[in-house]
């Protein structure tokens, strides 16, 4: 059995904050443990932070759009904006020498550290991310 | 998220609570701001009550951290809870932040660290 919800804010940080209240109440009533529902709420908030501001440009005319499916195995999170896309290759590593004070570019390592997979789409403007439950 | 500050001598203690993400962003830097200009960059944060952190509040604290060097001093942190040390360990951000395991022993290190 899987529970699919689909849902769509505008470009405001402060609706960020709305999904990840949805979100964390419903992997608590699947009984998600800790370390997942962290997990889930880091890289949901990486990524939606990234789609606002790096692909929407903060524009109040553009939309995100959230399609999040959980059932007993795992949880998968699919977050798309309206702009045009980039390369992740071209991000650099937040973690070398010369990037490690620099104050922005975390977003899409902590969620490739945290998700067990994240694969954008060619154009670079949808990212779907999965975490697998821990067997119970 | 809650951010209660207090003086420790010269060192000003910032008890940082509940969750730093993006809406805490604005909120987060006001407060180190206003700590590193108290007390001549010697701040601490106290994470023990801290059960997030976002990328944009870790900027955040990246920035307070190289305006408290720059000004001669530290931003210290001390005891974050297991998900937010392996935050930090993650991120190699251990290797930027001086951290230690309790209040007191961040209050009395060197102010080399």
């Amino acid at each position: 059995m899987d529970e699919t919800k689909i849902l769509e804010i505008r470009s405001s940080v402060e609706e960020v904050h709305r999904v990840q209240a949805d979100v964390q109440q419903d992997l608590q009533r699947w009984g998600c443990n800790g370390d997942t529902c962290f997990a889930v709420k880091l890289a949901l908030e990486e990524s939606l932070v990234n789609a606002i501001r790096h692909g929407n440009r903060l524009d109040p005319a553009r939309h995100v759009h959230i399609k999040y499916c959980i059932n007993d195995q795992c949880i998968t999170i699919c977050v798309r904006d309206e702009g045009p896309g980039f390369n992740p290759s071209d991000v650099p590593d937040p973690t070398s020498e010369e990037n490690l004070t620099k104050p922005t570019g975390r977003g899409l390592m902590l969620m490739r550290a945290y998700m067990d997979s994240v694969a954008y789409n060619p154009q670079g403007n949808e990212v779907t991310m999965t975490k697998r439950r821990p067997a119970s | 998220m809650r951010i209660q500050s207090e003086s420790s001598g010269p060192i000003v203690v910032l008890h940082l609570g509940g969750s730093a993400d993006g809406t805490a962003c604005a909120a987060l830097r006001t407060a180190l701001m206003d700590a590193i200009h108290s007390s001549s960059g010697r701040v601490v944060c106290d994470l023990a009550e801290t059960d997030f952190i976002s990328s944009d509040s870790l900027g955040v604290l990246i920035s307070s951290h190289q305006i408290a060097r720059s000004l001669g001093g530290y931003l210290r942190l001390v005891s974050p809870q297991r998900r937010i040390a392996q935050l930090l360990a993650t991120t190699q951000l251990d290797r930027l932040f001086p951290i230690f395991e309790s209040l007191p022993a961040a209050l009395a290190a060197q102010s080399s660290s």
